[in-house]
This record gives structure tokens, C-alpha cells and sequence, in this order.
């Protein structure tokens, strides 16, 4: 199927790599199918959340291990059912990243309230953790830069586990 | 909406699975008792709001050029070499 999209012209997809949020994105109820996009210069850890039902609506993510080393997520029963998972670990975590305008190196991401998606099923839901551990607006930098390099010295490859689904642009 | 007036210890029912207690009534503060299916998420009102607000910012911050996505990662990975 195809999409237009503002940022990237039209889309030519697999209908199956759509991701479906039965209840959309918290603020956008009517946007409930979106396409994960890799943004992929330079082995960047970004990725593309686009909307497919409005062009203009995207927004940037990130694996949130990629910020923080733990990152522990109870699911809520109702969440469970509405993506079809039986508990945390068949999931994966995507934090939804802020970037202020002309100052992008400030940018910051929302480990308060995760789009955790099943990639079998391509469903999601964003939650919101109970916990005060978190905030809606954590900052990225230096702390992923820092992250990186110490997956990588542990020879850990990047982004090599729990990965969202594979991209289709 | 509809409008209850209840008294601390009296409480509404919502279905057959929800009830809301009004635990203490002091001053301008309610303690309010909710029992719903562990499978329901219950939140403050406002820290709803402010994920719907901190939404709405993000996909306005996204960049409209892509590149710019990329222009700060190299800025930032270059850094720790």
C-alpha cells in the first residue's frame, strides 16, 4: 500500500509492516496506524514513528536502553490484552523523543510514558508508568553516546536485541 | 455530566466492576478510593493531560527536514573519539 508522507514523499509498504495502536497515540485518537521508519545515516539509533493516516505527523524515537540501563515495564492486564502479549519481555519499548527547535542537542525523550508495541502482532499502546522514576522529558545526550559506547565495548552489538520491527521505507 | 453529592465513606458505582470511595473530605481535598479490574489503568487526570500535552509537543518538534536528525548525531558521536 502506499502513504504520502510530508518528510519522506510517498511511501510504498507491506501492508503487515503497519503498526496499529487500537487506541492511537495519547492526543492524536484519530492517527491509529503508523509505519516505522530507520533513520539510517550513520548507524543512527533513530527511528521514524509516521503516521499513516496523516502526512505531516511523525514522530522521532528511540529504544529507550539506549538512554537508560534498566528500564523495567509492568503490564497492565488491559494493555496485555489490547496487544495480545502475556507479559513484558514478548514486548518492545519505544520512547518518543522532544526536540527543541534550533537547539536539537537538548533533545529529550518521554521514559514516563513508553509505545510499547508487540512486533509479532504489530500492535501497540503507549502506558504510562506509575513510578516516579521517570520523566516526560529525560535528556538524551551525553547519556546515549555514553550508552553506545559501553554496548559496544561489551561487545554488544547496537541496537541488537528487543527491535521494534523491521523498517520498510 | 452527571453530578453525585456524597458524603465521606459513601461511594458510586460505575458498572458492575468500579467503585469510587470518598475516603476524607479535608478542606478543598478529596481522598477518593477507586476499585477497579486490575486490568483497567487508573490515572491522575493531569499526568493524563501532560502525556497528551508532552504528545503534541513532540510531533510538533519533530523536524521537518530529516537531516537535521542526522546532523546532531554526528555532532554528538564524534564527541567521546
Amino acid at each position: 500500500m502506499k502513504i504520502q508522507t510530508t518528510r519522506f514523499g510517498e511511501i510504498d509498504f507491506p501492508q503487515e509492516a503497519l503498526l496499529h495502536f487500537p487506541e492511537g497515540v495519547l492526543g492524536f485518537p484519530e492517527d491509529r496506524d503508523y509505519l516505522l521508519l530507520e533513520h539510517d545515516r550513520d548507524n543512527s539509533p533513530f527511528k521514524w514513528l509516521q503516521s499513516a493516516q496523516s502526512p505531516e505527523l511523525a514522530f522521532i524515537v528511540v529504544d529507550p536502553l539506549l538512554i537508560v540501563d534498566r528500564y523495567p515495564i509492568m503490564i497492565d492486564c488491559d494493555t496485555a490484552r489490547m496487544i495480545q502479549v502475556r507479559d513484558a519481555a514478548e514486548t518492545a519499548a519505544m520512547a518518543i523523543l522532544n526536540i527543541p527547535q534550533g537547539d536539537a542537542i537538548r533533545m529529550t525523550a518521554n521514559l514516563k510514558a513508553p509505545l510499547l508495541v508487540n512486533p509479532e502482532m504489530r500492535l501497540g499502546r503507549q502506558i504510562i508508568i506509575g513510578s516516579q522514576t521517570f520523566s516526560v522529558s529525560e535528556p538524551v545526550f551525553p547519556r546515549l553516546n555514553e550508552r553506545l559506547d559501553s554496548m559496544s565495548r561489551a561487545g554488544r552489538g547496537v541496537m541488537s536485541d528487543a527491535e521494534p520491527s523491521a523498517a520498510t521505507a | 455530566m452527571l453530578i453525585l453529592t456524597r458524603k465521606s465513606g459513601e461511594g458510586i458505582r460505575i458498572g458492575d466492576t468500579i467503585t469510587l470511595k470518598i475516603i476524607e473530605i479535608r478542606g478543598n481535598q478529596v481522598r477518593l478510593g477507586v476499585d477497579a479490574p486490575k486490568d483497567l489503568a487508573v490515572h491522575r487526570e493531569e499526568v493524563y493531560e501532560m502525556i497528551q500535552q508532552q504528545n503534541r509537543s513532540a510531533a510538533e518538534s519533530s523536524p521537518t527536514d530529516p537531516s537535521v536528525l542526522t546532523d546532531v548525531w554526528r555532532s554528538q558521536k564524534k564527541k567521546p573519539e
